[in-house]
C-alpha cells in the first residue's frame, strides 16, 4: 500500500465513523426536545425518563463525536498539508465558524445536562436543549459549505500554481453549498429518524416498556419521515448542480460513457469499466437528459469525453449512487406510509408495519455514507476540482499504512464500545 | 487585524494550557493516586469538570484554525515534521475523551469501571505528555527550516526534530503542570477534609514543575540551545521569570488560606507570564529552527483573509465569552454560591 492509498483509505475511515456521529449529533438533540416539550406540557412521566435517556444517548455520541471530529481537524492537515497550506486561507472562515457552533453546543449542552437541578426556569433549560440542536446543525451545514468548495471551488484567482484574491466570503458562499448542504441536513434527519424508530419500534414489539417505546416511535418517524418526503427533491436539485458543475461525476454516477442526446437513465446493472459498458441495466428512454438537466433531448456528456486519467473510478460511484437513490426512494415510500398511520392507528399493531421499520433501521446511514462515497469518489482525482490532485496533496511521511491500520484499529474499537454501550442503555430502560 | 487573530492565537494556547490543563490534569492525579484514593478524585473531579470539561478543549480547536487559516506555511511544517508526536496526542486524546464518558454515562456500573478507568488515566497522561513534547520540539531549535528539507533525511526531519531530550522534559513539564493546575482547582472545590489531600497533591506537582523547568534549563544550556540565549539575552525575560518564581511563596501560602479564587488567579498570572515570555521573547520567529530563521508573519496570506478571520473570532466571542462565563458561575466555579 503506498502512502497515498493508505492516506485516502485513513481519511475515509476516520469521515465514514465521523458522520454517524456527527449526523446523531445533529438531530438527537431536536428528538429529545420535542420528548421533553412533550413531557412538560403533558407532566407523563414516560416523556421524562425517555427525554433523559435520550439524553445520555447523546451525551454518548456527542463526545465521540467531538473527539473523532478534534481528529479529523488534524488529520487534514497530516494527511493532506499541501491542500490544507493553500486551501486553509480560502476554505478556513466555516471551520472557524463551525469552531464557534460547536463550542455554543457545548456550553449549551453542559446547561442542559446539569441543568435539570440547577436551572429553575423549565422553558429556559428547554431552550439550552433547542440551542444545542440548532448550533449542531450548523455546525453540520458549514463544514459540508468546506466540502462543497472542493468540489466547486471559489473565492479565489488561480493562476501558475499560485493562489490570489482571496475572498473568504466567495468561497463559503460556493456554487455547491446550499443544495449539498440541504441535502445532507436532509440526510441526517432521515438516517437518526429511521434509526432511532426502528430500534424503539422493536423494544414495542418484543412489549418492553411499550408506550415509551411507542412514544419514541412516533417522535423518531415525524422527523424522520418529513425529511424522507422531500430528500428526493433535494437530491434532484444537487444532480442538476453537478450536471454542471462536474459532468464527469455525473457521468460516473450513471455509467454514461459515450456522449448522447437525449440519455437513458441507467438502472442498476454490473459495471465492466475495461469494456466501458453496463450489463444487466434497466434502461429508462431520455430520463438522464430530463433529470439532469430538465429536457428530454439535452445532451449529457460522458465519461469518453474527458481524458482518462481524470475518471474517477465508475464502478464504485456508479453502485454507491444506485444504493442511495434506490434507499431514497424506499424511505420516501415508507415515510408516507408513517403518515397514513398518524390517521389509521391501527396499523401500528400490524406485523408487516412492524417488520418494514425494523428492517428499515440502517437505511437511512447506508444511504448516507454511499452518497458521500458519491460526492468524494466520484471528485477523484482531483482534492479541489479542476485545481489540484490527491496526489499532489498527500503528505511526504512515508509508512502512512501504519498509520492507516492504527486508526482503522481505534474506530473499530470505539465503535464496538459505543454499539455495546448503547445495548446496555436500552436494557437499562427495559429493566424497571 | 494581524493583532487580533495573533492576540486570539495567543489566548486560545493560553486557555487550553489553563482549562484543557485542568481537565488532563484529574486524570493525572488519578493516575498517580494510591488506589484508595482514586476514587475521591474521580468523583469530586467529576461533579466539577462535568459541566464544563467539554468546552475546555475547544480551545485546542481554535489553535489549530487559526493557524491553518492565518499562517498556513508554520501548520504545514509543525503537520509534516511533528507527525508523529502529533497523531500520539490524538490517540490520547482519543482514550481519555471515550474512557471518560464511558466511565460516567454507562447504565451499569460493573467491572468494565475498572477498564474505563485505566485507559482514562493512562491516556491522561500520556496525551499531556506529548502535547509538552510537540510544544517542546517547536521550541528546541531541532526542526528543520523549509530551505533545507529537500536536502535532509527522514530521521532528521521527522525524528530528531522532537525526540530530543529538550521536548521529552517539556512533556514531563507539562504533565506536571496541569496536574498542578487541576489540584489547585480541586483543592477550592472539595469539603475540609478531602482539601488537605488536593493541597498535599497541589504541593508535589508544584515542585516537580519547578523541577523540570530547571532541568529544561540545564539542558539547554548545556546543549547551547538557541532558547537559552534569547532568555538570557532579554532584560524583560529575566525580570519576567523572577516575578514567576516569586509568585510562588504567596502560592504557597494562599493555598491553605480561605479563598479559592486567589491562588487560581496567582497561577493564572504565571502561566500567562509563562507563555507570554514566549511570545515576546520569539516573536516574531515562534518555531525555532535548526537552520536558519522564519518568522510567523512571512507567507501568510493576504489581508482580507484576516479580516474575516478577526471579524469571525470577534463575532464569536461575542456569543461564546458570555455564555461560558454564566456556564463556569452556574456551576459555582467563579464564585462560592
Ligand atoms: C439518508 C440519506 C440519503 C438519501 C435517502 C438520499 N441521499 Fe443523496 N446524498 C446523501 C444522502 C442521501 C449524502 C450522504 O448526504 C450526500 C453526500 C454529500 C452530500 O451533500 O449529501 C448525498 C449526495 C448526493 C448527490 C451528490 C452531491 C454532490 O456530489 O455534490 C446527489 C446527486 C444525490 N445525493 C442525489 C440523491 C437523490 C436523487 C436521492 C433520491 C432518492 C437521494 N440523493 C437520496
Ligand atoms: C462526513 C461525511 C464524509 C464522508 C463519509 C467522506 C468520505 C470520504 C472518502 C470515502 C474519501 C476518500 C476518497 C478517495 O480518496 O477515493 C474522502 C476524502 C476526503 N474528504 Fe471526505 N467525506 C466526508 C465529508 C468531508 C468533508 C465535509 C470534507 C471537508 C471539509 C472532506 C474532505 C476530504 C478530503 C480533504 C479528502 C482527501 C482527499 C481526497 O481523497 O479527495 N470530506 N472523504
Ligand atoms: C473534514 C471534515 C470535518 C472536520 C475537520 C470536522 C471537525 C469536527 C470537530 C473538530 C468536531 C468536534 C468539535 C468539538 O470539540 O465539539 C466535530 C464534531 C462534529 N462534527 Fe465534524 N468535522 C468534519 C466533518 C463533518 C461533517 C461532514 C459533518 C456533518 C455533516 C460534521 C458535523 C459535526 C457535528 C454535528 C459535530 C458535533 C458532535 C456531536 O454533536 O456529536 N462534521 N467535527
Amino acid at each position: 500500500m503506498d502512502t497515498l492509498i493508505a492516506a485516502r483509505m485513513q481519511m475515509a475511515t476516520s469521515m465514514i465513523f465521523h458522520i454517524v456521529f456527527a449526523a446523531i449529533g445533529m438531530v438527537m438533540p431536536f428528538l429529545m426536545i420535542t420528548a421533553h416539550y412533550k413531557w412538560i406540557k403533558s407532566g407523563k412521566e414516560h416523556f421524562l425518563t425517555l427525554t433523559k435517556a435520550w439524553q445520555k444517548g447523546v451525551a454518548i455520541f456527542f463526545v465521540v463525536g467531538a473527539v473523532s471530529g478534534t481528529m479529523l481537524s488534524f488529520e487534514l492537515g497530516l494527511l493532506w498539508p499541501e491542500f490544507m497550506k493553500h486551501a486553509g486561507p480560502i476554505i478556513g472562515m466555516p471551520f472557524s465558524l463551525e469552531g464557534t457552533a460547536f463550542f455554543v453546543e457545548a456550553i449549551a449542552f453542559g446547561f442542559y445536562v446539569y441543568g435539570w437541578q440547577k436551572i429553575k426556569n423549565k422553558w429556559f433549560h428547554w431552550t439550552t436543549g433547542l440551542i444545542v440542536g440548532i448550533s449542531g446543525l450548523a455546525s453540520g451545514i458549514l463544514v459540508v459549505a468546506a466540502n462543497g468548495w472542493m468540489n466547486s471551488p471559489s473565492g479565489f484567482t488561480y493562476k501558475d500554481g499560485v493562489f490570489s484574491n482571496i475572498d473568504p466570503i466567495g468561497a463559503l458562499l460556493n456554487d455547491a453549498w446550499f443544495s449539498q448542504a440541504l441535502h445532507m441536513s436532509l440526510a441526517a434527519f432521515v438516517a437518526v429518524g429511521f434509526a432511532v424508530g426502528g430500534l424503539h419500534l422493536w423494544q414495542y414489539h418484543r412489549k418492553k416498556n411499550p408506550i415509551l417505546h411507542l412514544n419514541a416511535f412516533k417522535i423518531a418517524l415525524l422527523y424522520g419521515s418529513i425529511a424522507a418526503i422531500l430528500i428526493p427533491i433535494s437530491g434532484d436539485i444537487a444532480a442538476k448542480d453537478i450536471a454542471v458543475r462536474q459532468p464527469v461525476k455525473l457521468a460516473a454516477m450513471e455509467a454514461h460513457y459515450e456522449t448522447e442526446k437525449g440519455a437513458d437513465l441507467i438502472i442498476g446493472g454490473i459495471v465492466d469499466e475495461k469494456a466501458q459498458s453496463v450489463d444487466y441495466a434497466i434502461h429508462l428512454p431520455n430520463a438522464l437528459s430530463f433529470l439532469a438537466f430538465g429536457d428530454f433531448n439535452a445532451e449529457v456528456k460522458g465519461l469518453n469525453e474527458f481524458p482518462k486519467d481524470e475518471h474517477p473510478p465508475v464502478a464504485l460511484t456508479h453502485y454507491s449512487f444506485q444504493v442511495m437513490v434506490g434507499i431514497g426512494t424506499l424511505l420516501m415510500l415508507l415515510g408516507a406510509i408513517y403518515f397514513l398511520s398518524m390517521k389509521r392507528s391501527n396499523l401500528i399493531g400490524k406485523k408487516w408495519f412492524i417488520w418494514a421499520f425494523v428492517l428499515a433501521t440502517p437505511l437511512g446511514f447506508i444511504a448516507l455514507e454511499a452518497g458521500w462515497m458519491v460526492t468524494e469518489l466520484g471528485r477523484q482525482p482531483w482534492i479541489i476540482q479542476g485545481i489540484m490532485k490527491t496526489k499532489d496533496a498527500v503528505t511526504p511521511i512515508q509508512g502512512m499504512q501504519y498509520s492507516f491500520y492504527l486508526y482503522l484499529l481505534i474506530y473499530l474499537g470505539l465503535s464496538f464500545t459505543v454499539f455495546w454501550l448503547m445495548n446496555r442503555q436500552v436494557r437499562k430502560l427495559n429493566t424497571p | 487585524m494581524l493583532i487580533i487573530v495573533l492576540a486570539f492565537l495567543f489566548l486560545s494556547i493560553l486557555f487550553y494550557v489553563m482549562f484543557g490543563g485542568a481537565d488532563f490534569g484529574v486524570g493525572i492525579l488519578e493516575f498517580f493516586s494510591k488506589s484508595k484514593n482514586k476514587e475521591i478524585t474521580k468523583t469530586t473531579s467529576y461533579g466539577i469538570i462535568g459541566p464544563i470539561w467539554e468546552a475546555n478543549h475547544i480551545w485546542l480547536i481554535i489553535c489549530i484554525v487559526i493557524l491553518w487559516i492565518g499562517f498556513p506555511q508554520y501548520y504545514n511544517l509543525i503537520v509534516t515534521q511533528l507527525h508523529f508526536p502529533i497523531t500520539l496526542i490524538l490517540v490520547g486524546i482519543i482514550g481519555r475523551g471515550t474512557a471518560f464518558v464511558f466511565r460516567h454515562y454507562d447504565a451499569f456500573t460493573d467491572n468494565s469501571q475498572i477498564l474505563y478507568d485505566r485507559i482514562f488515566q493512562i491516556s491522561s497522561v500520556f496525551a499531556p505528555f506529548f502535547i509538552g513534547l510537540t510544544a517542546g520540539a517547536v521550541l528546541s531549535g531541532e526542526m528543520i527550516h523549509p530551505d533545507k528539507i529537500s536536502s535532509s533525511d527522514f530521521a532528521t526531519l521527522y525524528i530528531y526534530s522532537w525526540l530530543n531530550p529538550f521536548a521529552i522534559l517539556s512533556g514531563f513539564f507539562i504533565v506536571s503542570i496541569f496536574a498542578l493546575i487541576s489540584a489547585l482547582f480541586l483543592v477550592g472545590e472539595t469539603k475540609i477534609d478531602i482539601q488537605t489531600y488536593f493541597i498535599r497533591k497541589a504541593k508535589r506537582a508544584n515542585i516537580l514543575a519547578v523541577l523540570f523547568g530547571v532541568l529544561l534549563f540545564i539542558e539547554a544550556y548545556l546543549n547551547g540551545r538557541q532558547f537559552i540565549y534569547l532568555f538570557l539575552d532579554n532584560q524583560l525575560t529575566l525580570i519576567v521569570f523572577f516575578t514567576v518564581t516569586a509568585l510562588l511563596f504567596p502560592l504557597w501560602k494562599t493555598l491553605t488560606g480561605p479563598s479559592k479564587i486567589i491562588p487560581r488567579l496567582i497561577l493564572g498570572i504565571q502561566l500567562f507570564l509563562m507563555v507570554f515570555i514566549y511570545a515576546a521573547l520569539a516573536f516574531p520567529n515562534l518555531i525555532l529552527f535548526k537552520n536558519g530563521e522564519l518568522s510567523i508573519l512571512e507567507n501568510t496570506p493576504p489581508d482580507t483573509v484576516f479580516v474575516s478571520l478577526g471579524f469571525s473570532l470577534l463575532i464569536a466571542s461575542v456569543f461564546v465569552l458570555p455564555g461560558l462565563y454564566h456556564l463556569y458561575k452556574t456551576f459555582g466555579l467563579i464564585e462560592k454560591e
